[in-house]
């Protein structure tokens, strides 16, 4: 694919280090029931992904959503998606070896941005064939995380989650008393603490402690209770 | 009542067959040329590279002569697959004009020029269906040719650039197509 109007770098003059590989669903609305759908044209305007780690690294979506980087960083990095020009939101990947290839699904509204799925595709030899031991895609235990998805059960210091997409075979224990709260992006406070309730939508940074084929546990040091 | 496809299959092969035995009778005649001036149309296996995305699927196309050696067309393309866990589709239709060259002793060489649209689908099935939906406008320039297999049957290859529109800005797809091209009889 070629862009024709500018700001696209896919360089990978030599092809190591992690791919990305991603779509955008602009404006994209759902339904939790697989039968049912709805759909909404997107009124967005360009956007553009750029490393927050590389800002040379940087790409131009297609008029169709996808977009692929390569030459990312192992470890972790994080996208910024902004649109016209304007930055709506981040999303930050990590525990990535080199020479993985990442799959996401990014939903994208005028005023955020929401990872919808991740997979990871290993190329090395080093997980790609070997039987899955954590039940979060992208997941390694004792490393950094980042999830979104909703709030199933729980309270503000002890919850479990349902992950967006089929990131995560089921739900998430979160332990939160440690974390800091915040509320559509405003500062933390007591009341936005209270703001979580069963079926809320919250992004969790944290530290993935525990994660086997059946359960994971993240202990959290920041809760964002996103806007429905 | 539609024919069912094996009628149409035996319909062409011995149209083909027809041909090779005149053409055996004749050792020297090229494949005449039927009426350039009559309408054809034609159905093909069509891949297209959609942003990052590559998408098999069919281009059909019909087309008549409105000046020598030109002739006005409509095009139709769909193409599926998937990119990143996500299925995508694409629709393409487009009309304009193509320029026919000098033919050769099978070949009819042509260079074509549309304008159209296209209406992208980006479908995502996890816990939730996610729909998510685009139409660019635009255009594409061509470059293709027919191998006579008969005075109506042609083989036919073309590779196509289409240059589309959205809100997400400019985008440059290749396509490239390879099917059957079929010209009525005057």
């Amino acid at each position: 694919m070629l862009r024709c109007g500018g700001g696209s770098n896919p360089a990978s003059p030599s092809g190591s280090g992690v791919k990305l590989q991603g779509v955008v669903l602009q404006n994209a609305t759902g339904n939790a029931s697989s039968a049912s759908v709805s759909a909404r044209s997107a009124t967005a305007g360009k956007i553009v992904v750029t490393v927050q780690e590389n800002s040379s690294l940087s790409v131009t979506v297609s008029g169709n959503g996808t977009f692929e980087i390569q030459n990312l960083p192992a470890g972790g990095f994080t996208l910024i998606f902004s649109v016209n020009g304007v930055v709506v939101g981040q999303i930050t990947i990590t525990a990535v070896s080199e020479g993985t290839t990442i799959k996401i699904v990014v939903k994208l509204s005028d005023k955020d941005v929401e990872l919808v799925d991740l997979e990871t595709d290993d190329d090395n030899g080093q997980g790609g064939d070997q039987p899955k031991t954590c039940m979060i895609n992208g997941g390694t235990a004792g490393s950094n995380i980042e999830l979104e998805g909703n709030v199933a059960s729980g309270d503000s210091s002890q919850f479990k989650m349902r992950v967006n997409g089929n990131r995560a075979g089921d739900l998430v224990d979160v332990a939160a008393s440690g974390a800091s709260y915040k509320c559509n992006g405003d500062k933390g406070t007591v009341d936005c603490k209270a703001n979580l309730k069963v079926g809320v939508k919250v992004h969790v940074r944290g530290n993935l402690t525990a994660c086997s084929t059946s359960a994971a546990s993240v202990t959290a040091t920041q809760v964002m209770i996103q806007k429905d | 009542m539609k024919p069912p496809a094996w009628t149409v299959l035996l319909f062409l092969l011995a149209d083909v067959a027809g041909a090779s035995a005149a053409a055996r009778a004749r050792p020297a005649a090229r494949p005449a040329a039927s009426d350039p001036s009559s309408p054809d149309v034609s159905a093909a296996y069509s891949f297209l590279r959609a942003g990052e995305a590559h998408l098999h699927g069919a281009d059909v196309s019909a087309s008549f002569r409105f000046r020598p050696r030109w002739r006005l067309l409509g095009d139709l393309s769909l193409h599926s697959g998937s990119f990143a866990g996500t299925h995508l589709k694409q629709t393409n239709f487009m009309a304009g004009a193509r320029r026919l060259f000098s033919p050769g002793r099978h070949w009819q060489p042509f260079a074509q020029v549309m304008l159209g649209g296209a209406h992208s689908t980006s479908t995502f099935e996890g816990s939730e269906v996610l729909i998510s939906s685009q139409t660019s406008w635009g255009g594409t320039v061509g470059l293709g040719t027919d191998y006579r297999l008969s005075p109506h049957w042609a083989i036919r290859g073309q590779g196509d650039y289409l240059i589309l529109h959205s809100s997400a800005g400019w985008d440059g797809d290749p396509r490239l197509s390879l099917g059957l091209a079929y010209r009525f009889p005057r």
